[in-house]
């Protein structure tokens, strides 16, 4: 059975190049443009990794992150951030939240599967 | 030359005139009252003289006494009568000339003298008479020695008179000194009096009136002006306290005037400090606006084109042209990103040249309408304009207007999901026209519509929809509108979709 991965990030755009990819690597893709449908697709989904913006409108990646992090039953779903800007988050904040790695963009898409193959691995 | 002295000095100076004052209407007293004295004596002396002259004729009336006597009663013993008195007259004579000193007065005594001698011998021939009552050569005598006496006697009286008139005359004249007297006196002690008044009232003004500038001064002082100064600086105590009232004034001043300087160069410090904060700030918000505004259409070509490139999936005309889409809306997004930075910049130094010229407002909105409809019309949303046919032409930069009414129409469409955009125009008040754009998006909430104008500002709309964006529009459109004079403002109620608003004067208002 193919691995479940969440995309959450407010532009369309940026959504659509990286499902494609995602799923042409075999992942099966679900999407979310803001904070709070990505919360709720979380618990609707079980998804078994999160791509996550930093940058949202409704909430910020990091509180996202973190509420995952503290909750018992998302614990153990690894988060990926994504981000357009190193300096709207500090390094400091990117630790506290618990996030498993950090992708700047633009990104090469080879890195992308490589970390989230590597992380769906070590989840099993 | 005025002469400076001190207080003091003021005072000595006053008390020693006051004192020589008095010891000279002392003096003046003094010898008024010893030429009263004198007169007095004068007079004394006189009034004795006229006693002594008095009782001469006393004595010359009782000295014809006895040999009246012996010619009626022919008493030997009368004779003794008549030497006594005559003695007695003789002493009393010789007394009254020591007395007497006028001229006239001499020569009565003397006559008297003289007629004491006769009325001597008459009253020995009546006292020689053997047989003498009834006598006629008696008789005969007697009437001679009554003549002599009585003629001395009126002699006496004459002087008398005349002594009284003197006398008279003295005390008159003595009334006279002492009324003279009285009157230097009195002079003396009003000019004395009119001296130390005037010397006291001016010494008081002296004082009070130094004292009262201070006064004022301090007030003056107390209410804030520093600068006030004692000018007319005596040479007395309340001079040196004039001085040292100037010399506190001018410290307090040169104080006062540090501590503001002080203060102000705090408060510029300040200022510029959070003027340093806030343009790190920006400049934070800038980086971070413009690495997003870059990345994430930079990731969307990359990786676009690389599918496109690679052949991935389906590699269908359908799925190239899909991607190529995108790579093209992120070109577009890059583009202008690029020109609101450098469009903004270039108004923020002032370096855009504006062609303000004759214009029709409601052609400017016709023409966006042709533009933006479309956008509209994709997104579900009517697009409606509301033309007031009656606008005076005014003038200004079509372009540039153009530009502000696309951002506010690209706003509305941007964060309306549903229902419309509409734009409006219309004459408002006397000088200005007035542009509209209304939606019935989200709206504005309240906290954040202070801010809307500000550069990089950007509040999404809070329905977790996020759009692309600089947050440079309003600023760019807010000033393009002060470069004409204008203002722009909003209006809105969050959930009820918001009406940006701007106003162009008419005519230029001169002055
Ligand atoms: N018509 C509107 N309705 C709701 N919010 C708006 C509207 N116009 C502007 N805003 C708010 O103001 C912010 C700044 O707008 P703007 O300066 O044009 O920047 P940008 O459009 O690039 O975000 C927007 O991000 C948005 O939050
Ligand atoms: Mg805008």
């Amino acid at each position: 059975m193919s691995k479940k991965i969440l995309v959450v990030d407010d532009e369309p755009d940026i959504v659509q190049v990286v499902s494609f990819r995602l799923r042409n690597a075999g992942y099966d893709v679900v999407t979310a443009l803001s904070g709070r449908k990505g919360l709720d697709l979380v618990e609707s989904e079980r998804p078994d990794l999160i791509l996550l913006d930093l940058r949202l409108p409704d909430i910020e990646g990091y509180d996202i992150c973190e509420k995952l992090k503290n909750d018992e039953k998302y614990k153990s779903i690894p988060v990926v951030l994504l981000t357009a800007s190193i300096i709207s988050g500090s390094v400091k904040k990117l630790e506290s939240s618990g996030a498993d790695d950090c992708i700047l963009k633009p990104f090469d898409y080879e890195d992308l599967l490589e970390i989230v193959g590597k992380l769906i691995k070590k989840a099993k | 030359m005025k002469i400076k002295l001190t207080m003091g000095g003021k005072l000595v100076l006053i008390l020693s005139i006051v004192l020589l004052m008095l010891v000279s209407a002392g003096v003046i007293g003094k010898i008024a009252i010893d030429r009263v004295s004198e007169s007095g004596r004068e007079v004394l002396k006189e009034s004795e003289e006229i006693e002594a002259i008095q009782k001469m004729g006393l004595v010359i009336q009782r000295l014809i006494m006895p040999p009246n006597d012996y010619l009626v009663h022919g008493r030997k013993r009368e004779y003794g009568y008549f030497e006594g008195l005559l003695q007695k007259n003789k002493k009393h004579l010789a007394a009254c000339k020591k007395r007497v000193s006028a001229p006239r007065e001499t020569q009565l005594l003397h006559e008297v003298g003289g007629s004491l001698e006769e009325i001597n011998k008459l009253a020995l021939k009546i006292f020689s008479l053997e047989d003498p009552i009834g006598n006629e050569e008696g008789a005969k005598l007697m009437e001679d020695m009554d003549a002599i006496a009585d003629m001395s006697i009126s002699k006496i009286d004459d002087v008398l008179a005349e002594a009284r008139k003197e006398k008279m005359e003295y005390v008159a004249e003595s009334k006279k000194v002492e009324i003279k007297s009285e009157r230097v006196i009195l002079v003396v002690i009003s000019v004395m009096l009119a001296g130390i008044l005037t010397w006291g009232f001016s010494f008081v003004r002296s004082i009070t009136r130094p004292v009262g500038e201070l006064i004022a001064l301090t007030e003056k002082v107390a209410e804030g002006d520093l600068t006030a100064r004692m000018h007319d600086l005596s040479n007395d105590e309340i001079g040196t306290l004039a001085r040292s009232f100037n010399r506190m004034a001018r410290r307090l001043y040169e104080t006062t005037v540090s501590i503001e300087d002080l203060k102000k160069e705090m408060a510029a410090r300040k200022k510029a400090e959070i003027e340093a904060q806030e343009a790190v700030a920006i400049k934070t918000q800038f980086i971070s606006m413009v690495s997003h505004e870059l990345r994430t259409p930079l990731t969307a070509i990359k990786e676009s084109i690389n599918i496109v490139f690679e052949g991935v999936g389906s590699d269908s005309i359908e799925q190239s042209k899909n991607f190529l889409g995108i790579a093209k809306r992120s070109v577009d997004r890059l583009a202008r990103l690029i020109d609101d930075v450098l469009n903004f910049h270039k108004l923020e130094l002032g370096k855009v040249d504006f062609n303000i010229e004759e214009n029709d407002i409601n052609k400017a909105v016709r023409e966006i309408k042709e533009m933006m409809q479309p956008v509209a019309i994709e997104k579900g949303l009517k697009f409606i304009i509301d033309l007031d046919e009656n606008i005076p032409k005014i003038k200004f930069d079509k372009d540039k207007i153009i530009q502000v009414m696309s951002n506010l129409v690209n706003n509305s469409i941007k964060f309306t999901e549903d229902g419309s955009v509409t734009v409006t125009t219309a004459v408002e008040g006397d000088n200005t026209v007035r542009v509209s754009v209304k939606d019935t998006g989200c709206g504005i909430s309240e906290e954040n519509i202070p801010k809307l104008f500000q550069k990089f500002e950007q509040f999404g709309d809070g329905n977790g929809r996020k759009t692309g964006g600089t947050g440079l529009g309003l600023s760019i459109s807010r000033e393009i509108i002060m470069k004409h004079k204008g203002k722009i403002w909003a209006e809105s109620t969050w959930g009820e979709g918001a009406t940006f608003h701007f106003v162009l004067p008419i005519r230029e208002k001169r002055g």
